[in-house]
Parts: structure tokens; sequence; C-alpha cells
């Protein structure tokens, strides 16, 4: 009876097994085939793949517990400075909202200082005992006593501080507002800010002559142009003496531009330069077809730009940020943050190329991928993500901050060897979702090197700028889209055929984008958790106090959700805003027809994109058509196809604007 | 009891001893082993200096040698063969393809054989003769095979295989010598590349995916030099060969460049004004193996070539024999990447945009509308007006070879002829200016050509191709799907 018992359990179990489980593992096959190739595959081939349930439902889970157990707490250093007596380094901790302080003789933090949210750079007082930090995301400047080891004062700014650059002379402080595009004039006596000047789009960098007779910032974006145009980014020069704008220039093709160093001279100022090839068909990668990069070039006086190549003909040199030169003003270094290399440039040999440009001997410098060789000394790799460098006032030692793997890196600048490290802590750099950010901000994954996520995805947001990528050259253009706060916005692309960041970073993009091997299944989960759960929006620059809505947008709210004209007719559901963006997300998700393709479109639907932060991701539409908010009613909605907006005022359109300006982060809508 | 107790002993024991037996018969050749081929010293190699060793009919056989036991004479490795030379070792150093023959007087062909069992069958029939195997990612093989025509003369294409599925497909299409391919790190095929029609050019290294997109000029070899050997990256992203003078009678050189910048790191890094450096192999981890004759009165022997100090250190020579093209087990210097294809059976043309360099919205844009020549097999094609940038954009058929001239008002041809180029199927190509070796990026400008449909170079398609070469009519079948 007992075998007998047993026989029965095994059959049952044996059915079970055939009936349930095998449904199952069909379910979860054609589930996981759904979300990472956007197909089920009729043949049921099972892909060799180490993708699991956990990939998707545990990695990717923003403050879930499985991020919180895995991940470490990393410092990310971002921006250096060193004190005249070359006795202490200090760190941004982008990261850990800290600034170090590090003794130079012994290589040890000796102070770890609170200041604001996501510090950006840092300089220190000419007697050393002061230093004053850049908090990007509280618009703030902390003041901190070397000293006391503390902060001891707030200076509120513009939104996004980041350049900042101090004349002692006159007790003035000026800092770079990127996300309000000017920069802030500080009084340093009061302490209190004095006026804005406007600069360019996302001002970043700043610096002054050694004369202390002009500062140089240069921004980030490109100015708005027309529709397909090449970027135009805004070198913005500022008199001293009177702290206003006396000249604005711009380098054309290029964008992205971090920081700025003056030649010790003081004749030409030096930034680094992304030159995106987004107005060319994206036909291949081969021979600088997708970005190459640039030193930039800057006579103050005469206004003379020139962009020198840091590229060579197979490998290229991904997302330079900082760009320092030693004191002899002989050579110069730029950190490249997208492949984690430094380059050592012979600034003497600049000059010869410069007179040879300037001689006509060499014609369009900015594209040659053989001029690199004359001035480039020598490619130093460091650890992961380098980013702001600083230079020992002796001039022996170049400081690396290497945000990925939380260490500071010290290179002799004469031999150009690493001489040592400084580690900032002993987080695990290879979690995962750190490995995902390092992925992130790599080139590996890209044909030669050529450019990374973060290239076309800056800050994690996005360029500003629209893509020739389809098929057939000149259809199909398409405006690059933030990646901050993906969760729960899927599919994704504007013709909404990727239906998760999976398929979004997986085959296609391997094949069509990067054009080089595949992720690996553990690089591909990294990177995707990396992307869903890590990626914040700023503070919105435009929600007052404790987030109040201001009048204006309050009535934009109303004109955002209405249900009838200003003559009472009632609106379709279907033409309501808040129909097809709902909070929390403002997306739908779903394709629609809003009549704004072109006959340069293959498909007349779009997919809803989601409207958070929309006030920082100009121009808008799926082409870029738009360069305001304002214009996607004035402009492109003739038939009222996309929003009932045209019986609208002016001033309630421009309330309307307001309110979308105010859309926040998604967590806000959940809780209101 | 005792028999049946005795009787499992003697199954476990026999079961042992087959397993033992089976695994000694199939144990892999040990990590640092050569292979190599081996030619009697009585052929004379000095012919080498002008041709291809796939031309030539000397008996030679590959063989394996262990450098830690010098002592031991290579192992015969292709007894059934009686020409047997250029193997190659897959990533995994289980597989060994090489081209051979079993009857010196047919077709060579392309071989694959199991480096553990020893086990070898044929990858391609005797219809062609075949040579120069290599493999590429994912186990696939690529080598090169004869073409002849009466108008156009004879060559060779590259071709790719699947083994497992035995899918062929051609992956060159212009009227080229293609041969001596290797794989880069990158992912692609760097080859031996030598124009035979309209007129025969200089060889010249190019690059191609192993779908057989994107075929580029890489690399010029230096004026006066003609090249012996394949080509070789090494782990450090140098590129390694070795060529002789033409302006002297004797003597060969050892040349290295840098993947990176291909164009002006030339550096000679050996030479010898006697004898001939005929192969060349970038160890990993290791010096580089040269097969290297000191002069013609000497066999051609294996040495490791220390770079820095200049010095040369012998591994294996022998007064019988010459030793040539040495692989390594496990030696690989990289693994090289696996390219994913953008291409698509179901389009029969692909695409090429032609953008002039440096031009920019704020200066005067120079007025540069000319007329564009187009050529395939047969001669003159099409001519067309380029935009007003000089830029142009064409649709032509998948896998025929086309090449541009640019023409003054005059008619007269101010640049160009561009080297021969195809497109794959729903492929997509751009240039940016006349120079093949595309060293300049374009400018961010929309090429205006793009704003009007492309003009159509709907050249005769494959199975019109005047030059058939003497396939075997069941792989022209296999290619042309």
């Amino acid at each position: 009876m007992k075998i007998k018992k047993r026989v029965l359990v095994l059959i049952i179990l044996l059915l079970f097994t055939i009936l349930f489980v095998n449904r199952a593992i069909n379910w979860s096959a054609d589930h996981y085939e759904y979300y990472t190739i956007g197909e089920v595959s009729e043949v049921r081939e099972r892909h060799i793949d180490a993708l699991k349930c956990f990939s998707c439902h545990a990695y990717t889970q923003k403050d879930g517990f499985f991020v919180q157990k895995t991940e470490g707490i990393y410092s990310s250093p971002y921006n250096l400075a060193v004190t005249p007596q070359d006795d202490v380094l200090l760190v941004t901790g982008q990261e850990s909202d800290r600034l170090y302080m590090i003794d130079l003789k012994n290589h040890q933090i000796i102070n770890s200082i609170k200041v604001g949210d996501r510090p950006h750079s840092v300089i220190v007082a000419p007697d050393g005992k002061m230093a004053y930090v850049t908090n990007q995301w509280s618009g703030t400047v902390s003041v901190v006593d070397l000293e006391l080891g503390e902060e001891i004062n707030t200076i509120t700014v513009g939104g996004g501080a980041s350049g900042i650059v101090a004349d002692f002379d006159r007790n003035i402080l000026y800092v770079s507002n990127t996300y309000t595009a000017n920069i802030s004039v500080v009084d340093l006596n009061t302490q209190t800010e004095v006026k804005r000047l406007r600069a360019g789009s996302y001002p970043s960098g700043l610096n002054i002559s050694p004369d202390n007779s002009t500062v140089v910032a240069v921004s980030q974006r490109s100015v708005i142009v027309e529709h397909r145009d090449p970027p135009r980014t805004e070198v913005t020069i500022i008199d001293a003496a009177t702290q206003r704008v006396i000249k604005r220039n711009y380098f054309l093709e290029s964008h992205i531009m971090e920081k700025v160093e003056y030649t010790p001279s003081g004749d030409l100022a030096f930034t680094t330069l992304v030159r995106p090839k987004n107005l060319v068909p994206a036909v291949q990668v081969d021979n600088g077809w997708m970005m190459t990069f640039a030193l930039g070039i800057i006579s103050p006086e005469t206004g003379v730009m020139v962009q020198l190549p840091l590229d060579e003909p197979n490998l290229y040199y991904a997302d330079p940020y900082d760009v320092r030169i030693t004191p002899d003003g002989k050579r110069a270094f730029i950190s490249h943050s997208g492949n984690d290399y430094i380059t050592a440039l012979d600034v003497d040999a600049i000059r010869d190329v410069l007179e040879r440009v300037k001689s006509g001997e060499i014609v369009n410098p900015e594209n040659d991928l053989l001029l690199s060789e004359s001035y480039v000394l020598k490619r130093i790799a460091t650890g992961s993500n380098p980013k702001g460098m600083t230079i020992s006032a002796d001039g022996n030692t170049l400081f690396v901050a290497e945000r990925l793997t939380d260490h500071i890196g010290l290179i002799d600048t004469h031999t150009l060897e690493i001489r040592d490290y400084i580690a900032l802590n002993n987080a695990n750099q290879n979690a995962f979702l750190r490995r995902g950010e390092q992925l992130f901000n790599n080139a590996a994954h890209t044909f030669q090197y050529q450019y990374s996520c973060y290239s076309c995805h800056p800050d994690n947001h996005e360029d500003g700028l629209t893509y020739d990528m389809a098929y057939y050259p000149g259809m199909d253009i398409s405006n690059v889209q933030t990646l901050r706060e993906l969760s729960n916005t899927s599919p994704f692309k504007w013709n909404g055929k990727n239906v998760s960041i999976y398929m979004q970073c997986g085959m296609r993009f391997s094949k069509f984008i990067t054009r080089t091997e595949v992720f690996a299944p553990d690089d591909l989960k990294a990177l995707v958790g990396y992307i869903t759960s890590k990626i914040e929006h700023p503070p919105n620059i435009y929600r007052g106090k404790d987030d109040e809505l201001t009048e204006s947008q309050k009535r934009g709210k109303e004109l955002f959700e209405r249900t009838k004209t200003n003559s009472g007719k009632a609106i379709p559901v279907r033409d309501q805003c808040i129909t097809c963006h709902p909070p929390p997300n403002f997306t739908d998700r779903t394709l629609h027809d809003v009549g704004t393709a072109t006959d340069k479109d293959s498909h007349p639907e779009f997919k809803t994109p989601h409207l958070n932060n929309i006030y920082e991701s100009p121009p808008y539409l799926h082409d870029g058509r738009a360069q305001t908010l304002e214009e996607l009613w004035t402009i492109y909605n003739d038939d009222d196809l996309h929003g009932v907006a045209n019986d609208m005022t002016k001033d309630q359109l421009n309330d309307l604007v307001e309110y979308l300006r105010s859309l926040g982060r998604a967590e806000y809508y959940y809780d209101n | 009891m005792m028999d049946s107790k005795k009787g499992v002993i003697i199954f476990l024991v026999l079961i042992v001893v087959m397993a033992g037996g089976y695994l000694f018969l199939n144990r892999s050749l040990p990590a640092g082993t050569i292979i190599m081929t081996s030619i009697s010293s009585t052929e004379d190699l000095t012919i080498l200096d002008q041709q291809h060793l796939k031309e030539m009919n000397f008996l030679s056989t590959i063989v394996s040698f262990n450098p830690h036991k010098p002592n031991h004479s290579p192992k015969i490795l292709t007894k059934d063969f009686a020409i047997a030379h250029s193997p190659e070792i897959s990533e995994d150093s289980k597989q060994m393809v090489f081209t051979g023959k079993l009857d010196p007087d047919s077709n060579r062909q392309i071989w694959l054989m199991n480096l553990n069992s020893k086990r070898y069958h044929a990858l391609t029939d005797d219809s062609m003769n075949c040579f120069d195997p290599f493999f590429l990612p994912n186990d696939r093989i690529a080598f090169s095979c004869d073409w002849q025509h009466e108008k156009y003369g004879s060559g060779s294409f590259l071709f790719s295989l699947e083994p497992e599925n035995e899918q062929l497909k051609r992956i060159t299409f212009h009227p080229h010598a293609d041969h001596s391919g290797s794989m880069m790190h990158d992912g692609r095929i760097l080859w031996v590349s030598k124009q035979i029609y309209p007129d025969k050019e200089r060889p010249t290294l190019m690059s191609l995916r192993p779908d057989g997109s994107n075929a580029n000029l890489f690399y010029q070899f230096p004026a006066e030099y003609t090249v012996i050997s394949k080509a070789r990256e090494s782990e450090s992203q140098q590129i390694y060969f070795t060529a002789r003078n033409d302006q002297s009678d004797s003597g060969t050189s050892l040349f290295q460049f840098s993947y990176i910048n291909p164009v002006t790191s030339t550096q000679k890094i050996f030479s010898t004004e006697e004898g001939n450096i005929y192969s060349i192999y970038p160890q990993l981890n290791g010096p580089l193996l040269i097969s290297y004759q000191e002069s013609s009165s000497n066999t051609a022997g294996l040495f490791e070539l220390n770079e820095n100090e200049d010095s040369l250190n012998t591994l294996l020579k022998a007064d019988q024999f010459h030793y040539l093209e040495p692989v390594v087990v496990k030696g690989q210097p990289f693994v090289p990447k696996l390219l994913p294809t953008a291409l698509s059976d179901q389009m029969e043309t692909g695409i090429i945009v032609f953008t002039e360099p440096g031009q920019n919205r704020d200066r005067e844009i120079e007025k540069n509308r000319n007329t564009i020549l187009v050529e395939d097999l047969n001669g003159l094609y099409k001519e067309f007006l380029t935009a007003e940038d000089g830029s142009f954009y064409i649709k032509t058929t998948a896998k025929v070879p086309i090449r541009f001239s640019q023409l003054n008002e005059s008619g007269e041809i101010i640049n160009g002829p561009f080297p021969w180029i195809w497109v794959m199927n729903g492929d997509r190509r751009g240039f940016t200016g006349w120079d093949p070796m595309q060293m300049i990026a374009p400018a961010n400008l929309v090429p205006q050509a793009i704003n009007e449909p492309p003009v159509q170079i709907i050249a005769p398609g494959p199975t019109d191709l005047p030059f058939i070469v003497d396939f075997n009519p069941a792989l022209e079948v296999r290619d042309e799907n």
C-alpha cells in the first residue's frame, strides 16, 4: 500500500509538472523574450542568457531592499583644489555631499565636512584658510572655514551652482548657475549675491585671467538654433572690473564645455569640447561619423576660436571634462571621463599648430584625425571616470578625481607617470549598480571607444540635440530624451518600439548604435539597473518654497486639467491634456497621432513623452522642432490636435507654460 | 558471489583503462605548443620573395612542437596530406584550420582538424582553389578562393563559413586579389588586398566587418616594399608584417605600426640584408615569434625576437626543414570582439552618403557642385551632379563593386577614381572627402544631398556579374541566397 501511495504521489507530481510548471516556464520565457527582444519566439528557442526574474524585478527597484543591501556608500570625487601651501587637497564628494580635506604629506583624510546637496566645485582663498564649494542641487555656495573644519555660511545663488572662480583682489565670487543659465556675482564682503549675468545655456566652467582683467565662462549646451542647424555653444567673456558681459563668442559644431583654464601668460584659454555629428546621417561609426572630441582654444583678446582634435584615427577619447595647465605653461592635461585616460599635451606644439592654422597652412583642423599626434605627449590610463583635476602649486603633481573608483590619482607632471593613489573609502567599487554607472560613463562598449552613454546623455539627461539615426538619411529625425527617472515610463523611443530598457540597451543598441559587441549579460543587467534605479531629476527650480505652486502655476494647472474651452464648449476626453499626460509621470505610455508628424516621418504616431522636469529638455517634439514649450501651441498646433489650446489667451498660455515648468519628480505626485 | 564481484571489478578496470586510453589519445596539445608549416630544405624558398606561399607546390606539412621539450622532434599533424600549410588555431585552441591537398594535383582546399582527436574534414570542395583560412569569432571561418576571368584577370575573394550549417558567404566583391587575412581585436578582418582591374595596383591592407560590410583601406605599405607575410595584431595593438625591399635583390624587414594610427606610426624593427623573414606571430605575454632564414644557404627556423634588446633567441632550427607560419596553442594575443550585423537579407540594395570636408555655415560655403562619374565593372555606368555643397547620396545594388570620380566643368577628373567599393544588403556607408584613408571626420552639417531621394545606381545584380569564378554551382546558389 505504501508503495502504491508513493507511486500515486509521483504520478500526481508529474502531471502537475507537465500541466503547470511547463506552462509557467513557457509563460516566463515569453515574458522574458518580450521585454528583451520585443517579440516572442515562435519556435521556442530559448536564449542562452543569464537574465533572470531577479534582473528586472529586484535590481531595478529604486530604493528597493536589494539596492539598499548591495550598494556601498560612495564619495564619487568630482572636483579638486589644493591649498597654496600644497599641504591640503580639497575634494568635493558628489555622492556623499561632503568636502574632503586630505593631508598631502601622509595622504590621509583629516576631515570630511558636510556641505550642500551634490557639491560640484571648490576653490581656496589665497591664505588657505577659507574654501568655497558650489552645491549644484542646493543652488548654494558653502563657505568653509578650513581651520575650523566646518561650513560657516551658505550663500544662495542660482539653480545648479557648478563652476566657481574668485577675484580675491576685488572680493568678488563668480558662480555658474547651470540650470538657470546665468552667472551669479557675489560680494565676498557681505557674502551675498549682488547680480546675475546671462550666460549661454547650462553654463559650467569659469576661470579668471592671470591679470584679473577678464572672467571667461563656458557652457555645456548649445544656444537654441534653427532646427537642423549645427550647435553653437557660448563662451562668455566678463569684464572683471565692472562685472559685466563684454563679449559672447561661440564654438561652432560643438558643445559640452565643462571647464576652462587660462595659460599662465593669459593670452589663451583652453576648454574641452564634444563635437557631435548629430546632423550627419548616422550610417557608420568609423572615421568619426558619430562623435569626436576636441580642445577648444580661445583668444579672449582677439576672439579667435580654434578647435584642435584630441582623437586618433582608430581610437577616440570620449567625454573630455577638465583641462589644467602647469604653472610654467609648458604642459596641459585633459581628463577623458569616457575612456579613463588623461592626455598630456605639449602647449608649445599647440601654439605652433595655431600659427599654422592662422597662416592657412592647416585648414579645418577640427576634423583632422591625424593632427593630434603633433601635440599629444602621452595618454595616461586612470581609474574609472576621471573628472576634475588640479595641479600642485609647485607644478610637479597633477591630482585627478577618479569619480567612480573613489580614488584620487597622483601623476608626476614631468615623467607623466602615475605616482600614487589616495583612496577615499573602502566601499565596494564593483557592486552591481556602481558597475552599471561605470559602464554608463565608459565608451568601451562603442566601436573604437567613440562615445559613451554619457556623450549623448550628459549628467544622465539629454544633450539638447536631434540626431539622424534612421535607416534612410534625413528621415525620422529623433530628439534625444532624458534618462532621468525612467521607471514606469515605458515603452521607449519616440516610436515606442522598445518595451524595456533591456531592449533599448541590448542587441538592437549594439547593432545600430554602438556597432560593436553586445553587452555581456551581467553588464547589461548592471547598466539597466543603474539607469532605472539610480538616476534622479535635480530639484525643480520653478517650484516655490515647500513645493508650493505660484499663482500663475495654479492657474496653469487648471488649464492643464480643464474640460471646457473658454467659450464653455466641452473638450473631448481624448483631447484633454491630462488624458495623455496624467501624473505622476505625465505620460499614458501610449502612442498617439497629435498632428506633429511631417513628411520626414515614416509614422504619424509617437509615444507620449513623460513631462517630469520638462523645462530642462528643450527643444521639444519628437524631432526637436519646437524651440520652447510655448512653440508647441503657437507654431505647431494649428488644428488643436496636440491639446485644445488655440482659444487660450496669451496670458493663459503663459500660465500653462509656467505650470508645465513646475512639473517635478514623480514621487511628489505619488504623495500628493 | 565471488565471481560477480570479480566481474564487477574487471568491468570497472576495463572502463578506467578505456577512459584513460581515450583521454590519452584525445589529449589536447599543451599551452605554448607551436604549430607551423614545415617544408623540406630541398625546396627553394627564395621564390617566396615574389609570390605568395599559396601558389607554391612545395611539399609541406603541418607539425607541432613543444618549446618546453626542445629535444623532442616536431610531430606531424597532417600526414595524410600531400601539401598542408597555413595553420590557424581557434579561440579555444581545440581546432585548427589549414590549407591542404590530399592529392597533389587537386585544388587547394580548406580543412578543419580537431586538435585533440586529429580527425579532419574538408570545408570546401575541389572545384575551388582556396587557401589562407583563419577563425572569426563564434568559430566561423574565413578564407580566400581564386577567381579568373578572361577580361578582368585573376584574383581572389574572401569567404566566410559557418561549419555547423555550412553556410558559405562571399564577403569581398571587388576585382582584387584578397588573401592573408587575420583578425583585429576590434572584430574586423585585416587582409592584404591588391587591385587587379582595371589596373594592377600595389597591395594594401584593408579592413572589413566579418559580414562583408564597411570595407576600408586600413594601411598603405611603405613605398618600395612588397609585403610577404600576413599582418597580425598584438595584444598591445601593434600590427606586424614582413616585407621585401623592391630595390634590392635580397633582404627583408619586419615592420610594425600602431592600430590606433596606421598612417604615421610605421617603424622598421628588424631587418636582414641577406636572409628572409617569412612570418610573424605576436604571442600573448611573450616575445614575437618569427620565421627567419639568415641567408639562402640556411634553412628558415623559428626564433623569438626580443624587440627591446633587438636580439634573437633560437627556438627551433633544422638542416632538413624550413619552419614557417607559426601559431601558438593558447597563445593568441587577444579574443576579437564579436561584431553584430545590421544587414538585412530582405533588401537588395544599400546606401552611400558622401560629404565634402570642412564646410561650415558661418563661413562661406564653397560652391562645390560637381559631376560624379560612376563606373562599374563594365565601365562608365552613370554621371550625376552633386548637391551644391558637394555631397551626394546614392542607393546602389548590394554586392556589386562601383567606383567614383569627380569631374570639373571641363570633364577632367579632379579627384579619384576612388577605390572600388560595394555595399551589402541593407548596408550603409559614409565617406568624407576623396582621401581613401578617410582621415577627416565629417563636418556637422546636414549634407544637402539627403534632402532629395537618393540617386539610383542599380548596376547589374550579382547573378549578372561579368566575372563568375569557377565555383561549384551548388556553392554559387548558397552565395546568392
